[in-house]
């Protein structure tokens, strides 16, 4: 028994560490991706404790203080960190309440998208043949439309509302994640565990759901981060133009374009909230591509 | 002796017409009419270099890709006329061991759901017996137990290849088609792995069809082998007479091509060398598709193919000029 | 035999910084390789037997380093030598072929211009003169139809045909030594044994040195003159060819060449070496094969043998030859 048990001993390729512990320490050799899951951790952070981070109500009209500067420059108030807007309201509290929608909307939206495209991808890439032909065409077609403009003529339509602006962002978004997925299924058809699941007899949506989708989901969550942050850009640039959130729901792209006309007066009512969503942008891109190393379904091999 | 599996006339006809316009097709004649019967209990062995159809034959048989036509006749029923349900049941009777054993196994399921796989789909157990008759699978591959919550890149190809015979015979299937199960691994690990199979063989009573593009790995475990060369089954007999008295000049050039362990038979072999490239499928010769690297071929080689007969008893040969004093490896 | 050496390599070690540690894929490997001689590097996956070779080609990727040792290439430590020195080295002096050709040669540019390319840089002769040297070559590694190939892109051309052009440009400088690491594993077997052929009759003409990695034994029966054989990064037996095939003495070769298929035997049943070679980071105590030797005893678990002698020019290291010496 003895040898038996030594025989085995070392056959594992890779020591036994788990995954976490793998993917902790592969967060901390990469700076970059540390810094992307601290801000990320931090604005969600921000966003679910808005209530008790904000020093002002946000939307409290505040006649006597209207325009003030941040603190640190001349006529600024210690009350108001990063200064007031026209209408006298704290920037510091608007932009932490507008953390809420513009993650919302972020994550909504391409979870929405996510959904739609992963299903059609799968689809369209496992039975192949005429649907995948339509399915694909229709895809084209998507991509063949302007997403600001469809979504400029949709929420005209409709009316702006949070609801609208996700379900627009994520109809106009899905294409991308269907041609991604389709890519990754065809060329995971042709491995041989899902032959060999096809050749026991598997049924095709086990077969989809087993073999395919736990497959797709990393590639998946790279490219979703990454598109987080261009669809919260898209959000604010859809308020900025006033067809995005409406007031008094407070959004970034709301604050900027509240500002717009006192912006060469008084920079503070653009920069803060710019900063916010460039900050937050470039914490999801970090993240993103951080994941994409981690996650790589093409796994390092020793 | 029953015939499990019979195969008659397989074809399979790849189009790979390029652009519409054209109007003549093209084809990659991937398998192109071959015939074969698989005796209960024993082992076929389809050796032949890249090209030369065997894993598409292999495909065929397993109704992975649809055939051009021909029949594959499993256990006496024609598997082209079952429904897709009928075929689904059916295919609880044939399995498939890959080669890839990096490819062949699922990367994001454990040890316990990949074998559980086929029980699963065709089986209705209590999670205890499901679990219980995969700890005795592991047990039969020699898979240490503890394993079983494990991750295939946590193992090495040999251990990933017995994971994939225990799938294999989870459902005590009646024939196994084995596409290469071998040519991946280590030397040592190989004759490992084949002899586990010749193990499970004896044991579970399988049938074998071992598709390999090499000699050396069918000659342990076959009882007979079949030889291909673009498309066709060009001899096929028992392995004796295979490796003793090859009748078919390309079987004797793969055996002289084989490198003898042994240094004291260096430049002693009295084989040939077959010359030149085996030809792309999409355009084979004319006549006997061997003809251009026979070292015997004739006028009558180029213009007429040659028929698939029963030269001697048990020996088919596709070769109007059969050896007579084929070169083999076997001293008898 | 009292032929000059043209390559010795001393006690070479080679570790790979990797995100799992530092592995020791080479450790503590020493050879000589005479003029003329070929000698080949026999292991399985993990041996070391690639690393080697880069290793001496200077070719290692960023992550591997030579920790120490030596490699003596006609009298000079090619270790210490500059990055350009090395170059230089490489192609004039010693070249590489690989098992997948495809991946080896440059699928935009054409065949002629990667061998003109070679031979223009090393040779220095201008284009015109490039391209009749180029062609020659190719029709010395039997390509029927050089001018033609000479114009081909890589991707229409066979994987013998492919090898053969590796060869080709390999050959192209008049090479002291070619490194060939598993040039026909990708090949089918009768194109195998067209290249196998190949490369016997070009050393012929040439004395050039051959270092030939393969995992397979009939391969080295066919081509070798001395054999090392490596098991995990470290060498366990080193003679000529015949002593190995005849009087292996290392139980790891015993086993390797027990479970070679032998086609030309009847044998039923195959032997086999249990287990796996050892994971690089986690090497066994002691002798490194003691987990699976048949032979193994109380001594092997501990203490490592050293590589020594039994008869003149057949080294050995394990613990059963070791008392009796």
């Amino acid at each position: 028994m003895e040898s038996k048990e030594n025989q085995w001993s070392d056959v594992l390729v890779k020591s036994k560490q788990g995954h976490l512990k793998r993917w902790l320490r592969l967060l901390l050799k990469s700076k970059t991706g540390t810094i992307g899951l601290l801000i990320v951790l931090l604005i969600i952070f921000i966003a679910i404790f808005a209530k008790l981070l904000a020093p002002h109500d946000p939307n409290q009209i505040n006649a006597a203080m209207m325009l003030k500067p941040p603190a640190w420059v001349e006529g600024g108030d210690t009350d108001y960190i990063l200064g007031t807007d026209n209408l006298g309201r704290d920037i510091l509290s608007r932009i932490i309440y507008g953390s809420q929608i513009s993650l919302v909307v972020g994550v909504a939206s391409v979870i929405l998208a996510g959904i739609i495209g992963i299903f059609i991808g799968l689809v369209s890439g496992f039975y192949g043949g005429f649907l995948d032909n339509i399915l694909m065409r229709i895809v084209d077609s998507f991509l063949a439309i302007p997403t600001i403009l469809f979504a400029l003529v949709i929420l005209t339509v409709f009316g702006p509302s949070a609801l609208t602006l996700i379900v627009v962002l994520g109809v106009t978004n899905w294409v991308q994640y269907a041609r991604l997925i389709r890519g990754e299924v065809l060329s995971l058809k042709e491995r041989e565990f899902v032959r060999a699941a096809r050749s026991m007899g598997v049924r095709d949506h086990k077969i989809i759901l087993k073999h395919l989708l736990p497959n797709v989901i990393s590639p998946f969550i790279v490219i979703s981060t990454l598109s987080v942050a261009t669809t919260i850009i898209l959000e604010a640039s859809l308020s900025f133009l006033g067809l995005g959130i409406q007031p008094p729901t407070i959004s970034w792209g709301g604050i900027l374009s509240d500002g717009r006309d006192y912006v060469a007066t008084s920079w503070w009512l653009a920069a803060f909230p710019g900063l916010a969503i460039t900050i937050t942008v470039l914490g999801m891109i970090f993240l993103g591509d951080w994941l994409r190393d981690v996650l790589d379904p093409r796994e390092k091999k020793v | 002796m029953t015939v499990i599996l019979s195969v008659r006339g397989l074809k399979k006809y790849f189009d790979v017409t390029e652009g519409w316009w054209k109007k003549e097709k093209q084809y990659l004649k991937a398998v192109d009419h071959i015939s074969f019967d698989v005796n209960h209990g024993e082992t076929l062995g389809i050796v032949g270099e890249s090209g030369c159809g065997k894993s598409t034959t292999g495909n065929l048989i397993m109704q992975l890709l649809e055939k051009t036509e021909g029949e594959i006749i499993f256990q006496g029923v024609d598997l082209s006329t079952l429904s897709k349900q009928q075929l689904r049941k059916k295919r609880a009777e044939m399995q498939m061991i890959f080669q890839d054993p990096f490819s062949s196994l699922n990367p994001r399921m454990k040890v316990f759901d990949i074998i559980a796989e086929p029980l699963l789909t065709h089986l209705n157990l209590s999670s205890e017996k499901l679990k219980e008759e995969v700890l005795s699978l592991m047990d039969q591959v020699g898979l240490d137990r503890s394993y079983i919550h494990r991750y295939p890149h946590e193992f090495s190809g040999g251990q990933r290849q017995r994971i994939g015979i225990a799938r294999a015979i989870a459902l005590q299937p009646k024939l196994i088609i084995c596409d290469e199960p071998v040519s991946a691994l280590d030397v040592s690990i190989q004759s490992q792995i084949l002899n586990l199979m010749s193990k499970l063989q004896k044991e579970l009573r399988l049938t074998f069809i071992f598709i390999a593009h090499g000699l050396p790995a069918v000659k342990y475990i076959s009882d007979k082998i079949a030889v291909m060369y673009l498309g066709k089954i060009v001899e096929l007999t028992t392995k004796e007479k295979l490796f003793s008295k090859p009748l078919h000049p390309y079987t004797e050039g793969l055996l002289s091509a084989v490198p003898l362990p042994d240094p004291m038979l260096r430049n002693k072999k009295d084989g040939v060398i077959l010359e030149g490239d085996i030809p792309s499928p999409t355009n084979i010769p004319s006549g006997c598709r061997f003809h251009p690297r026979c070292p015997h071929a004739q006028e009558k080689c180029k213009n007429e193919e040659p028929t698939f007969i029963a030269h001697e008893e048990e020996h088919y040969v596709a070769c109007h000029f059969p050896l007579k004093e084929g070169v083999g490896v076997l001293e008898k | 035999m009292g032929r000059e050496s043209l390559l010795e390599v001393r006690n070479l070690k080679t570790y790979f910084y990797t995100e799992d540690g530092v592995i020791p894929s080479v450790d503590g490997v020493s050879f000589t390789i005479k003029k003329g001689e070929t000698v080949a590097v026999v292991g399985e996956s993990g041996s070391g037997k690639s690393v080697t070779s880069l290793s001496i080609m200077g070719l290692l990727d960023a992550a591997g380093k030579i920790e120490s040792g030596t490699i003596i290439f006609e009298g000079n430590d090619i270790t210490k030598l500059s990055k350009k020195d090395r170059r230089k080295l490489r192609g004039n002096e010693m070249a590489m072929i690989f098992q997948e050709p495809l991946t080896s040669l440059n699928p935009l540019f054409t065949v002629g211009n990667q061998i003109s390319e070679a031979i223009k840089i090393h040779q220095k002769v201008d284009k015109k003169e490039a391209k009749k040297r180029s062609i020659e070559i190719l029709k010395k590694v039997g390509i029927a139809r050089a001018e033609k190939v000479y114009h081909s892109y890589p991707h229409l051309l066979s994987g013998g045909m492919r090898q053969r052009v590796m060869i080709a440009i390999a050959l192209s400088c008049n090479p002291k030594l070619l490194i060939a690491d598993e040039p026909t594993t990708a090949l089918d077997v009768t194109i195998q044994a067209q290249i196998l052929q190949l490369m016997k009759e070009l050393i012929k003409d040439k004395q050039t040195s051959i270092l030939f990695i393969t995992h397979d034994l009939g391969v080295v029966a066919e081509m070798a003159d001395q054999v090392i054989v490596m098991y995990a990064g470290q060498v366990v037996e080193y003679t000529d060819v015949f002593t190995l095939f005849k009087e292996a003495a290392h139980p790891y070769t015993k086993s390797l060449l027990a479970s070679t298929p032998k086609i030309h035997e009847q044998t039923e049943k195959l032997q086999v070496i249990e287990g796996t070679v050892p994971n690089p980071n986690a090497m066994p105590s002691g002798c490194r094969f003691h987990t699976r030797c048949p032979y193994v005893m109380e001594k092997c678990m501990n203490n490592e043998p050293v590589l020594t002698n039994i008869h003149t020019r057949h080294q050995v290291k394990c613990w059963l030859y070791e008392e009796e010496g």
